[in-house]
């Protein structure tokens, strides 16, 4: 009799456990996510009105503005009364946590968004982000070319049908060549190169004296961006539009010359050892110690440098060199920096768009520049040149040849083999005939599987 | 007759309600187990499995069904089997060098030498550290003004410093070379744990005879471990040939293609490319021909025995 009771007990505790298990299991994760946001969001049925009760969680992934976005967000408090809970993810696995809480409609209030136009285009059409119509009146404070990155209209390449625009800037970047200016002027080189001939030049001064010319981010998706402003050069940007699109041959449309330049540099010996597998975090740390007297890097580097050396000032910017033969201007990959998008499923839809609105006013932009070393992307804040060092004031500059439209495969894996191409190249393992050719098949191949 | 035969009946009934009841309990000790197998692994697998006959993105759940085009790419995509072929060297070094060394330090440190629980632990060390962890590490060891080249030039071999992760001529095997150094330790304790099964007097009665140290090894430790070789050699392939962690720290399957393998290819096609369904169905090729690899391995050890 006592033996059944037991047992009964047992099963009955059991059951009670499988019970527990399988709810915390098959609940929407927006229910069982523990972050403070949904506890916000269940106690505040009512309104943001009572801000006291209000709690935003804002993600990004910017590691070495971590301290400073905390700062904003109590400076924000404040301010509002609304706090925000800064939650840091660095690291390339940001974008797959963002689409995996998508999936799941548990994402932030307000977050960095990491990716492409297409990437959000698909959070867009699964109805994850809002549409920031609301905020129309800041549209102005942003050059409109930055704006439009995010913005999808009835020609956007991305199929996306919901237009608008759905996300803000929080600061701008470009990429161009940053120079160590002591090594320069130890080979004798006074002034940055112009054309892509005396950029070889000064690989060659540069080589004779025992310095290393260059190194970037070869291995990684640097790559391509280092390729696009001669995509440019060469083709133009209408015609790169129709190429990429397939509505031109790839082949034929002259871009065999734009990685004939990656074989020009590694003919004149260039390249840093390792280039093909080398990540521009290394690059930047060979930059840093002064192995290396040129990088291809972004604005952001500017405060990369600061943070992996202070006293480390000697450097310049200068645009991407034209060649010779180039029948267009060189113009330079660049736009929103850090987009600010707003969880379209968010119950403080208010408080998230007055922080969002916080973070891009003038006060706290030029706060944000002068902290981060990064390009603000409000214009009143960009044009004060307040708290700008003068290789930050150049890259602004660079704002004004940025690339409008450089088009899009029909398939990232083109930009892939382009990638790997690239890489072979500067190790002469590859020539720019092959590369092209392997590049033509893949985006044959995604051309067919579009259609 | 049916007076007497009734409280047997019931006995009968009483006995197997309890029997009923036993199987029950019993379920219930299984049940929690089996149900987060079924919800963390069955259940994902069905779902890879929807998936790969779909144009799913990652995001959209407004997707089509489009057969079997996904299987059909990966089956004629060469880069996939290019990444296979990379998968299976990683696995073939795994087997013969990793297993080697694993099992001559497994069959050092189970003979009464000085230190070698210290040795144990020592070489367990590895495997319990973060794949990445260990990758960013051969990555720093391998930098061209790295440890490796340091100590080639220190200890007068400067000629042998190369650029071991930036060419294609050596990529491929750095790579597996740190994977190894942190697989060994997991080959290890099982080869020590299947050394520690057999029984002490066989070496005795070995050694009485005149058998050698060596006549030892071949003719009593290696044929009493052969279970364990199957399971190691198991666990190696599947190990070696799903390698992510090392390749995405180290190179991210470059210079070009030379180092990338299947689980970077599923990878970057569900990530980068936010092509799901096509990443599920390289998922599934790939799983299938991992449990037809082992099939094959546990089929041949039986064979054997």
């Amino acid at each position: 009799m006592i033996q059944d009771h037991r047992v009964k007990w047992r099963m009955f505790i059991l059951s009670i456990i499988m019970l527990i298990a399988l709810t915390g299991c098959s609940s929407n994760s927006k229910d069982t996510t523990s972050n403070d946001k949904n506890m916000t969001q269940t106690n505040d049925q009512t309104d943001v009105t009572n801000k006291k009760d209000v709690k935003l969680v804002f993600w990004h992934y910017l590691n070495d503005r971590d301290d400073l976005l905390k700062e904003m967000a109590s400076d924000f408090e404040q301010k509002t009364g609304i706090k925000v809970d800064v939650q840091l993810f660095g690291g390339d696995g940001f974008k797959q946590k963002i689409m995996a809480s998508a999936q799941n409609n548990a994402l932030p209030d307000v977050m960095t968004f990491a990716g492409g136009a297409g990437d959000l285009g698909q959070l867009v059409e699964a109805g994850n982000v809002m549409e920031l119509s609301d905020m129309k009146d800041m549209f102005d404070k942003f050059p409109s070319t930055i704006l439009k990155t995010f913005t999808f209209d009835n020609n956007n390449i991305f199929g996306v049908k919901k237009f608008g625009t759905y996300a803000i800037p929080m600061d701008t970047n470009n990429m161009q060549f940053v120079y160590n200016t002591k090594l320069f002027e130890k080979v004798g080189i006074t002034s940055a190169p112009t054309t892509w001939d005396e950029l070889l030049t000064d690989v060659d001064r540069l080589k004779a004296a025992g310095i290393v010319p260059f190194a970037t981010g070869i291995g990684s998706w640097v790559a391509g961006s280092m390729a696009a402003p001669y995509e440019v050069a060469y083709l133009g940007e209408e015609k790169l539009v129709n190429v990429k699109k397939g509505d031109e041959s790839l082949v034929d449309s002259g871009y065999l010359k734009v990685l004939q330049r990656f074989e020009d540099l590694y003919k004149h010996g260039a390249y840093a050892e390792g280039i093909a597998t080398m990540d521009l975090p290394a690059a930047e740390q060979m930059f840093v110690n002064e192995e290396v007297a040129m990088i291809f890097d972004g604005s952001w580097a500017i405060g990369v440098f600061n943070q992996m050396n202070p006293n480390f000032t000697h450097y310049d910017v200068f645009q991407p060199p034209k060649p010779a033969d180039a029948a267009y201007d060189v113009k330079i990959p660049g736009g929103i920096g850090v987009p600010l998008v707003i969880d379209n499923h968010t119950k403080n839809k208010e408080a998230a768009m007055q922080f969002v609105r916080f973070l891009v006013e003038k006060e706290q932009q030029q706060k944000y520049a002068s902290k981060s070393f990064n390009l603000p992307a409000n214009i009143e804040a960009a044009t004060s040149e307040s708290g700008m060092t003068p290789a930050l004031h150049n890259f602004s500059l660079g704002m004004n040849h940025i690339i409008e439209n450089g088009g899009s495969y029909p398939d990232p894996s083109v930009e892939t083999v382009l990638q790997k191409g690239i890489q072979l190249i500067a190790i002469g393992q590859s020539t720019p005939d092959k590369v092209l050719k392997e590049m033509d098949v893949e985006l044959q191949k995604a051309l067919k599987e579009k259609k | 007759m049916g007076a007497s035969s009734f409280p047997s009946t019931k006995g009968k009934f009483k006995s197997k309600r309890k029997q009923v009841r036993k199987r029950y309990l019993n379920l219930t000790y299984v049940l929690p187990a089996l149900l987060l197998f079924i919800l963390f692994s069955l259940l994902p697998i069905i779902r890879t499995v929807q998936y790969s006959f779909t144009n799913f993105n990652g995001v959209n759940k407004n997707y089509d069904y489009v057969g079997f085009k996904n299987y059909l790419t990966a089956i004629t995509d060469t880069r996939w089997w290019e990444a296979v072929g990379n998968g299976i060297i990683f696995a073939l070094l795994s087997l013969v060098f990793m297993n080697t060394i694993a099992l001559l330090l497994s069959v050092a440190t189970n003979s009464n030498i000085r230190g070698s629980k210290f040795y144990r632990v020592v070489f367990y060390i590895p495997p319990i550290l973060s794949g990445i962890v260990v990758g960013y590490i051969w990555k720093w060891i391998y930098e061209p003004k790295g440890l490796l080249n340091g100590l080639l030039k220190d200890i007068g071999l400067g000629e042998y410093t190369h650029v071991w992760l930036g060419s294609i001529d050596t990529a491929l095997y750095a790579v597996a070379v740190s994977s190894m150094w942190q697989g060994v330790g997991g080959s290890f304790i099982l080869f020590l744990a299947g050394l520690q099964g057999i029984p002490k007097d066989l070496y005795e009665a070995a050694s009485i005879d005149g058998a050698s140290r060596f006549q030892q090894l071949r003719y009593i430790t290696i044929p009493s471990l052969r279970k364990v070789y199957t399971l190691v050699n198991i666990l190696t392939i599947l190990g070696a040939l799903g390698i992510f962690n090392h390749v995405y720290a180290m190179t991210m399957g470059g210079p070009g293609y030379t180092t990338e393998v299947p689980a970077l290819r599923i990878y970057r096609e569900a990530f980068t490319n936010s092509n799901f369904g096509m990443a599920s169905a390289f998922s599934i090729v790939f799983g299938v021909m991992l449990f037809i690899l082992s099939l094959i391995q546990l089929k041949l050890s039986q064979k054997k025995d």
